[in-house]
């Protein structure tokens, strides 16, 4: 493996020496930047985006494909004007695919299926050609039933482009027994089958197949022509859930062994449940300036997907958006009948499949509104980097969030604040009072969060409190008026033990100053594989989540508590080291019993940078008890547990 | 009468707006008018200034507020120019909170607003009650309006003959603060998948070399069809628009792009290019010469019944005169122009400019007038410096303001009946800086965030005390304000 490994990575340096040589304007260094994956040794799949820039990176054990290279001359940040796109197609290597030809263009591609080089080689020779006409009726649905069933000899399967699928038929296996494959994709208003290739299986060559999809969502249909005279047919219910699909990300939060297994299994999965699907008409309610109508959820081909295949509309609305901006409903999300995005949808959990290299990224499992925390599964997709450029976020998170009328009422809460000295109290009791719409009733000072003994005094405070009670850290800085009425305004759910605002952190280096996020919760992961799990976010991830997010907080800085959930679980445990540990352990209990730790990602605070590295998570998270991790399961899962 | 549009620098002579806009209206102003593109930096000596109308374009700094407040004084027509709508989506633009608290200052000192749609107009009535507004429509370039006939023709011939249909997508790829440009481009693909035909499209992408990121390559490698991309330049333009058969025009939803004038549409039309447009129907002015399917245009290529054909383009010309003459434009801009009130010439008031955290001021000349002046808040970059700023006392922990000599000589002056000393001004805003926080700010952004409201207050409220009759800008291009802290 590692000689065929080194050959690779020899055959592409040689094959960029070459290109160099040939482009006199490369003076400077190049840059390189591809789409590929790599292959493991034992054929389990990893998906990669690759940015390089001179060296290629192989790790051991892998083998690579390349989807195209794009290589052209660096300067700054940006390829600049004779940035290239090269594209070569590998012959001689059977593992090294590079796709496209080499154009003469600043930078073209060509992803239009009459300048692929393999299949075009081999349709000329194609014995069976199948017209559209001879199959109306080829696809029994008895096929269809068993059609999801793994389709063995794909080998993988993958979008190019938003039309453009490539399938890897594993040639060496089945060269023997099948001739020749087709591929179509039906019409459903004519119900005509269209052919969109048919190739022959050869074992010289490795079989790549191009598609170029009529609808990128709607089912693909194959048919298997055996050299004994049998035919076969196959289904590939939702292929939007391959690789580099819109729907990927699904994929990828139910991966079990490899990608192919996951697909083929979602693809059976989905399709039992869609057999049994009511399909009554429903309508998913999208509010247009939220979409700015540009969104995949506005295009032709979706809309038209998920009538026919659904009967649900989209619809306009001017009041409340069943999505965000840059979210599709996914696919279970529309198979599960609890779930379906017409009727109140149960439980929520959190569920992020995030690929951080690209920008159509993740599944989540998403509060619909604030007042019902409604969860529909979403897709969230074209997320640019852009998106994540820090200062703008951060601006944005220090917007007043809801409407002055609200702030008219004074609603009157309990404070607990952490304060060494008196300086820092005078200031945080001055910017308690500049809060909006706040009447502060009484100041609860406590020096540290260390002492053992506090916890039995809080658990009391909480206890005799009528109102909500605020946590405030020393550290905390109250910019912003309206923090705590928007905190507030959250909290009237029924189910929510605590909210918090976003933490930010401003650092000095070289004298300019930079602000980052400052985590002090996780985010808490049920996949299909792992239980429960919890994840330190990271920023992509922020920019991701909801305005409201259920968490499992680790630091008492700025949190607004329900006392009366607080005391319906026990309060703190007394015998923990501190009050934080403490807490996040209330915080573990409540998820058991169905409350939430919430973080506002609408408003935020400062917190003055700690000297000290960040600490350690206070526990381990695997210290959850697994009959607790099932029954928090059972509660969060929306959707049938299919692991 | 002399009309001098003001611009920030050199580089904005050759920005599109003043390419499309003042270039193409200058040779046809009726006289006596005259239009003169002018860089801010050389106005200088502003009591012999000629023009007699002066309008900004997009000088989004302190300085052109304070040329506007001196400028109007000597009884000129000031105005600034709107084409981009920076201003209504504010929830979804926090970082553009400076622009619109620029916008909020320099407008009550503007005689009229000029901006180039209906839409950008009942905006601006409705966010600042902004009366006196001239739509300029942008006009066509008409040398290039010759070519169409010609270009009509070959085009849709061509495509027949060769079996390929060029399709073009030309403009700025990106914006700092919108998501448009390329992203519209991926985002509507989807409308160039015709259902049935025998033709190869081909779609030509010209844009700037700031939007060729490499998430936008990526999002351009979904395309699929063929494609190619090349660096926008206006000879490339030119030729391209020559070259094809179609451009394709997506506008999303968002107030930002609603609000863009037919330009571009304009431009394809003059060019004898079939506009396929998806989206906002932004181009619905042009409805008779404008495709919203491209089965549509196939269907009409076949029949030889393009919408923009030889036959129509009579009517296009028409329609164009209503909407884009740059004869038409310039006599309806230059009636507008003669029929304002005339400007009295006033006594020039007292300036005040409070630098913020982070102050655009950059002309120094300004602020050494007599009757100008600075004031500093505590987390200003100097904020001991200046005509007025705050000082605290660590011992009784009670705020000051402190006054310059210069505010002193000018307060005398204007009340020479009272002989005051500087104490004494002190107490008349002794109520005003007892509402200050009891601390000092610390360095961090936050702590200035956290007391800028109650500072600015505090200032304006003395300043008002001190000199009524002064007129009060706040200096702040610090973008991480949230505005909230501008509200008064």
């Amino acid at each position: 493996m590692a000689k065929t490994l080194n050959n690779i990575k020899s055959h592409i340096f040689k094959y960029f020496e070459t290109l160099i040589k040939c482009r006199p304007f490369f003076k400077k260094p190049v840059l390189v930047f591809y789409h590929a994956y790599l292959i493991h040794q034992s054929k389990q799949f990893d998906y990669c985006f690759y940015r390089k820039r001179n060296r290629l990176y192989i790790p051991n054990k892998y083998l690579l494909v390349i989807h195209y290279i794009l290589i052209g001359e660096k300067k700054n940040y940006y390829p600049n004007s004779n940035f290239c796109q090269i594209t070569k197609k590998k012959q001689n290597n059977p593992i090294v695919y590079l796709e496209r030809n080499l154009s003469t263009c600043l930078i073209s591609g060509d992803n239009s299926i009459n300048s692929t080089p393999f299949s075009a080689n081999y349709k000329k020779n194609s014995i069976e050609k199948i017209g559209s006409k001879n199959i109306d009726n080829i696809f029994s649905m008895r096929d269809q039933l068993s059609a999801a069933k793994n389709i063995s000899f794909i080998e993988n399967i993958y979008y190019t482009s938003q039309l453009n699928v490539n399938i890897h038929i594993k040639s060496y296996d089945c060269s023997t027994t099948i001739k020749s494959i087709a591929f179509y994709q039906k019409e459903i208003s004519t119900k005509i089958y269209h052919l969109l290739s048919s190739d022959l299986i050869s074992i010289n060559n490795p079989q790549l197949i191009f598609l170029k999809l009529n609808n990128p969502y709607m089912p693909i249909y194959l048919k298997a022509f055996y050299h004994n005279h049998d035919e076969q047919s196959y289904c590939i219910p939702f292929p939007s859930l391959a690789r580099n699909g819109i729907h990927y990300p699904e994929c990828q939060a139910a991966i079990k062994s490899s990608y192919m297994d996951t697909f083929f299994f979602l693809q059976n999965e989905y399709f039992d449940k869609y057999k049994s699907l009511d399909k009554t008409a429903k309508v998913i309610k999208v509010r247009d300036v939220l979409h700015r109508y540009s969104d995949v959820i506005f295009s032709p081909l979706y809309k038209k997907w998920l009538k026919e295949s659904f009967n649900i509309d989209i619809i306009k609305t001017e009041s409340k958006s069943n999505l965000m901006a840059n979210q599709l409903p996914a696919i279970c999300a529309m198979l599960d009948k609890k779930l379906s995005p017409s009727c109140a949808a149960k439980k929520q959990t959190l569920i992020i499949a995030n690929e951080q290299e690209r920008n159509a990224i993740t599944i989540q499992y998403q509060p619909l509104n604030i007042e019902s925390l409604d969860i529909l599964p979403v897709v969230i997709h074209n997320i640019a980097k852009n998106h994540l450029d820090k200062t703008k976020t951060l601006a944005l998170l220090s917007k007043p969030p809801t409407s002055k009328s609200s702030f008219l009422s004074n609603i009157s809460i309990n404070v607990i604040l952490f304060s060494k000295n008196k300086n820092t109290e005078k200031k945080q009791r001055y910017l308690l009072q500049q809060q909006k719409g706040i009447r502060l009733k009484n100041i609860y000072v406590f020096k540290t969060k260390n002492n053992k003994n506090d916890i039995l005094k809080i658990n009391a405070i909480l206890k005799e409190s009528k109102t909500s009670v605020l946590f405030i850290d020393e550290r905390i800085n109250l910019f912003n008026p309206y923090t705590i009425i928007s905190l507030k305004h959250n909290l009237m759910n029924s189910n929510v033990l605590s909210i918090s605002p976003l933490c930010i952190e401003e650092i000095n280096i070289n004298y300019s100053k930079k602000i980052n996020l400052y985590y002090d919760f996780y985010i808490y992961h049920v996949s299909f594989k792992n239980n429960l799990t919890l994840i330190q976010p990271k920023e992509n991830e922020i920019i991701l989540m909801q305005s409201n997010t259920p968490v499992i907080p680790t630091d008492l800085n700025l949190t607004l508590v329900n006392p009366n959930i607080w005391n319906t679980l026990g309060g703190l445990v007394k015998n923990l080291d501190d009050l934080n540990t403490a807490f996040f352990h209330l915080a573990l209990r409540a998820i058991h019993y169905d409350h939430f730790c919430l973080i506002n990602k609408d408003c935020c605070i400062g917190i003055s940078s700690d000297r000290k590295k960040t600490k350690k998570p206070p526990t381990n998270p695997l210290t959850i008890s697994q009959s607790s991790i099932d029954k928090i399961k059972k509660n969060l899962m929306g959707i049938k547990d299919i692991a | 009468m002399n009309i001098h549009i003001i611009l920030p620098n050199k580089k904005s002579l050759d920005s599109a707006g003043v390419r499309i806009r003042y270039q193409r209206l200058q040779t046809f102003l009726p006289k006596p008018f005259t239009l003169e593109l002018v860089i801010m930096d050389e106005v200088n000596e502003i009591n012999k200034y000629s023009a007699d109308f002066i309008i900004f374009c997009k000088c989004y700094d302190t300085t052109s507020i304070t040329l506007a407040h001196q400028l109007k004084a000597l009884g000129k027509q000031v105005a600034i120019d709107v084409f981009d709508d920076y201003f209504s989506e504010d929830k979804n633009t926090p970082q553009l909170a400076p622009i619109r608290t620029w916008f909020k200052q320099v407008i009550p000192l503007c005689n009229f607003v000029l901006c180039s749609t209906r839409k950008i107009e009942s905006k601006l009535k409705k966010y600042f009650l902004i009366k006196n507004i001239h739509v300029l429509n942008d006009p066509y370039q008409p040398d290039d309006f010759q070519l169409a006939p010609n270009l009509i023709i070959q085009k849709a011939s061509k495509a027949k003959r060769t079996k390929i249909i060029n399709i073009l997508w030309f403009g700025m790829g990106d914006n700092p603060h919108f998501s448009l440009g390329l992203d519209d481009l991926y985002h509507y693909l989807d409308f160039l998948h015709p259902i049935n035909h025998n033709y190869k499209l081909h779609l030509t992408i010209l844009t700037n070399q700031r939007a060729l990121t490499l998430e936008n390559l990526q999002k351009i490698q979904k395309i699929s069809i063929s494609f190619e991309v090349h660096e926008w330049s206006e000879t490339l333009e030119k030729n391209y628009l020559k070259d094809s058969l179609i451009c394709f025009l997506p506008t999303n939803h968002q107030s930002f792009s609603q609000a863009k004038s037919l330009n571009r549409a304009i431009t394809a039309l003059c060019f004898g290019n079939q506009v396929l447009s998806c989206g906002y129907p932004l181009y619905q002015p042009l409805d008779d010469f404008i495709y919203y399917h491209i089965d549509d245009i196939i269907n009409d290529l076949d029949s030889n019944q393009l919408k923009l054909s030889k036959a129509s383009y009579p009517s296009l010309k028409n329609l164009l005169e209503n909407f884009a003459s740059p004869k038409n434009e310039a006599i309806k801009f230059t009636n507008f122009l003669s029929n304002l009130s005339t400007q009295k010439v006033l006594p020039e008031n007292p300036l005040i400019i409070i630098h913020g955290i982070s102050s655009n001021l950059v002309d120094n000349k300004i602020l050494q007038k007599s009757n100008v002046f600075s004031a500093s808040l505590p987390f200003s970059l100097a904020p001991n410096y200046g005509d007025f700023y705050f000082f605290y006392h660590k011992i009784a922990k009670k705020w000051s303001l402190k006054l310059s000599t210069k505010v002193i000589t000018y307060l005398n002056k204007i009340h020479p009946e009272q002989k005051i000393k500087a104490l004494d001004w002190q107490t008349s805003i002794y109520n005003h800086l007892n509402q200050l926080p009891p601390y000092k700010p610390g360095n961090s952004s936050f702590d200035h965030i956290a007391l800028y409201q109650p500072f600015s207050l505090c200032l304006k409220k003395c300043l008002t005390t001190l000199m009524p009759e002064a007129r009060i800008i706040t200096s702040e291009s610090f973008n991480l304000l949230p505005e909230y802290c501008f509200d008064e």
